[in-house]
């Protein structure tokens, strides 16, 4: 994570995001943890880091590790490749949790640590979060079968452009699925996206998030969640403004673990708060303050009140309107 | 004369069922040339061309009318660059025709056949207004990625608005790369391109004297459609000199006179600038300016050179060493200086969410209201997605615009296009209502309700 990226500066004055989770990319089928973060500048990663969020663990399915390992002729290469791999990882994590158990309660020699397992074993014991990149909903079934065979609990499938073929299941299991507003058709698994997907699944009692995935996209969630929210509405369904907004606030700080502290405007919560010039539904809207715990990062009106990274010092439009 | 003309250009309409005369009344009207909305207008439509647009119209009788009370209405969206209808799926599926990674070819290259008109980005986007684009192919092994279409996304088998509409290169970090690893590399191999153009020219037959007929067309340099070209014929003499295949050199001849217009895409301030003095050395190139990101910083010189611009929009990341600058205020900022802007989807999801143009224009409308920025009045900023993209092609007589004569593309929408809460509601392309229908409101009604019905959802459609 660089901290001097220019996109946290474009996503807190453009789009009024406060608090934000990055994640490893899916080439790999377990890709690695993932860090929340506030959106305030900081030399390190550490000094954005959100206090108190749990770790997330970056799962993905389908295309994408087809694709990276079938071009080097490997395992897991296909889809069925995929499963096969992810169930054999997840019984070693097993064999690794009870190595570790057993220690923990009986002592002896200590087992030797390995860096992989300690995150699936995190995992295992209900301490990591579990974000499973996954598009189609067949594969979104079977993610949460094998969820089930190994007792972990999926907290939310990205991008889910099939979310709402299977929006009943994921209400059932309690299971969030963080979506666009209408992206679909880049790749083969994303081809049956739609534009209703976010409205369906909340209408199935789901847990609809409108995510990006993009530091273009992450400056406009509110747009994005207007188009969801107006989508649902055509179709029939009845949607009031507050409760799309948890589609962009409640509802991924849930999926972060951090809905305790952040995504709402409750006594005693955080106090990040966005002052929008106009409803936030609007395409005209925009934020004129944005506070992170209380303190003012961003004032549309003060031109010392705009974060400018190192990248960007001494570039021509340092501190311009971005 | 002028009757035989108009009557040429009904054939070349060929709409079916646009002959009946259409009023749609009552709604709130932006013509699309930059001039603000109208409360309470009118656009009558007949022969698929727009006959009147405005307040107090009259509505010819016996026209059929069309209720837009508490509706708004404007031309229909003009995707500004695009590559819509080359690609169904972009990775991991089967060919995409944006480009031919390991083919021969680059400026000869007509993207005409590849557009497939059944494309679903060509319905969803014909469902959310999306009326006409322009399609540009992508670079592959030259710096000119070949000649581009203006399209229609109507519901038939007839994309093609104008063929060969345009040539496409870039001369930027892209141009760099594809030149073998420089931008110097790519000004030299354009330079060159244009003098194998240009030697053709000259060799294959005198210009022939105005009010002239032709007899021979072999005796034209004047390409009009190089893959019919006398040029290829044994008479068409080269030197040995040469880097592009004689396809390629040929394509070129109409870009070096002045016939085709020529897109060029830059980011960066200087190359922008590396571009407009270009005109010194080929005064006749037609030259459009694509994404441009940095034009703010050079945007008098811009105007100075009457260069239009296809811009993106909101551009505003320094994603690398050729938009340091990038900001949304970019197009408000080359608008003030006189810059005839319009906007377009430059690598930005270009074969698919070109519906995203009007939330962009949206967008530079907000700006007005931040401190510092530089937005656009609503009005310009429809223009950017209408009339501005057809006029950087020269084709603003035809399409972009509900003025008298234009095709008639028109979007009924349930509010203020900008707004992604409004959606379009009814659409007509050369004055033929459209399906509103795609394979995604298809999937949307199959699954709308996930309760168990005696059959599985496979039977339900």
């Amino acid at each position: 994570m660089w901290p001097q990226d220019p996109g946290f500066s474009r996503a807190l004055m453009n789009g009024g995001v406060t608090a934000l989770q990055i994640l490893p990319g899916s080439a790999n089928l377990f890709g690695g943890r993932s860090v929340t973060l506030k959106n305030v500048p900081a030399r390190t990663v550490q000094g954005m880091k959100f206090p108190g969020a749990p770790y997330g663990l970056k799962m993905a399915c389908g295309e994408n590790p087809k694709r990276v390992y079938g071009s080097k002729s490997q395992m897991p290469q296909t889809r069925m490749g995929n499963i096969a791999v992810d169930r054999a990882t997840w019984i070693k994590a097993q064999a690794y949790k009870r190595k570790w158990d057993r220690y923990n309660k009986t002592g002896g020699d200590m087992p030797e640590r390995d860096l992989a397992m300690d995150t699936l074993m995190g995992v295992l014991n209900g301490q990591i979060l579990v974000h499973n990149h996954c598009y189609r909903a067949d594969e979104m079934a079977i993610m949460i079968d094998m969820s089930k065979e190994f007792g972990y609990k999926i907290t939310a499938f990205h991008h889910a452009v099939e979310a709402y073929k299977v929006a009943d299941l994921l209400a059932a299991n309690g299971i969030c699925a963080a979506m666009w507003a209408d992206w679909w058709g880049f790749k083969m698994e994303a081809y049956d996206g739609m534009k209703e997907n976010i409205p369906l699944v909340d209408h199935a009692g789901a847990c609809a998030i409108v995510h990006s995935d993009d530091p273009n996209g992450i400056q406009r969630l509110n747009q994005e969640a207007a188009k969801a929210l107006a989508d649902g509405r055509r179709m029939g369904l009845s949607i009031s403004d507050e409760h799309a907004w948890t589609w962009l606030s409640y509802n991924p700080a849930k999926a972060l673990g951090i809905a305790d502290k952040t995504g709402s405007l409750k006594q005693g919560k955080m106090a990040d708060v966005v002052l929008w010039n106009a409803n936030p539904f609007s395409t005209y809207a925009r934020p004129e303050r944005v506070w992170i715990d209380g303190a003012l990062m961003y004032f549309s009106g003060n031109p010392r009140m705009k974060p400018v990274s190192d990248f960007e010092l001494g570039q021509p439009g340092e501190g311009d309107v971005k | 004369m002028i009757r035989v003309l108009i009557a040429c250009a009904l054939l070349a309409t060929a709409a079916p069922v646009a002959a009946q005369t259409i009023a749609i009344t009552g709604g709130t009207v932006a013509l699309g040339d930059g001039s603000e909305p109208i409360t309470g207008g009118t656009v009558v439509i007949r022969n698929g061309r727009i006959v009147a647009a405005g307040a107090n119209v009259r509505i010819p009788p016996g026209a059929e009318v069309v209720d837009a009370r508490g509706k708004w209405v404007t031309p229909g969206i003009v995707a500004g660059f695009s590559r819509l209808g080359l690609s169904e799926v972009d990775l991991s599926g089967p060919l995409t025709d944006d480009k031919a990674q390991n083919g021969p070819f680059g400026a000869a290259i007509d993207v005409a056949p590849g557009i497939n008109p059944s494309d679903t980005a060509i319905s969803v986007n014909r469902a959310d207004g999306v009326t006409r684009a322009i399609v540009a192919p992508n670079v592959a092994r030259s710096i000119f990625a070949g000649q581009g279409a203006v399209i229609d996304l109507g519901a038939d088998m007839e994309p093609i608005t104008r063929a060969r509409a345009f040539q496409f290169v870039e001369l930027g970090e892209t141009g760099g790369n594809t030149a073998g690893g420089s931008r110097p590399s790519a000004y030299i191999q354009f330079r060159n391109a244009l003098r194998e153009a240009r030697e053709l020219g000259r060799y294959s037959g005198s210009i022939a004297s105005s009010g002239r007929a032709v007899e021979n067309q072999a005796d034209q340099p004047i390409v009009r459609n190089p893959n019919e070209s006398r040029l290829y014929g044994p008479d068409a003499r080269r030197s040995d000199d040469v880097l592009l295949t004689r396809y390629d050199a040929v394509a070129l001849v109409p870009v070096l006179q002045g016939r085709q217009a020529l897109l060029v895409h830059v980011e960066r301030a200087r190359d922008i600038l590396n571009v407009l003095s270009l005109k010194r050395d080929y005064p006749a190139l037609k030259i459009v300016l694509v994404g441009a990101t940095e034009g703010w910083l050079v945007a008098d010189k811009i105007a100075a050179a009457n260069v239009p611009v296809i811009a993106s929009a909101v551009n505003d990341l320094p994603a690398n060493f050729e938009q340091i600058a990038a900001t949304q205020s970019n197009v408000g900022r080359m608008r003030n200086a006189g810059v005839r802007v319009a906007i377009g989807m430059i690598d930005d999801n270009d074969t698919r969410y070109l519906f995203n143009q009007r939330q962009y224009a949206g967008n530079l409308v907000a700006l007005r209201d931040v401190p510092g920025a530089s937005g656009v009045r609503w009005g310009e900023a429809l223009a950017m997605i209408t009339s501005g993209p057809a006029e950087a092609l020269g084709m603003g007589r035809d399409i972009g615009s509900l003025t008298p004569g234009r095709r008639a593309d028109v979007v009924i929408w349930s509010g203020d296009p900008l707004q992604v809460s409004s959606n379009a509601d009814a659409v007509f392309i050369d004055g033929v209502q459209q399906p509103m229908d795609t394979r995604q409101t298809k999937l949307r009604d199959r699954y709308r309700d996930l309760s168990r019905d005696v059959l599985p959802e496979a039977y339900t459609r």
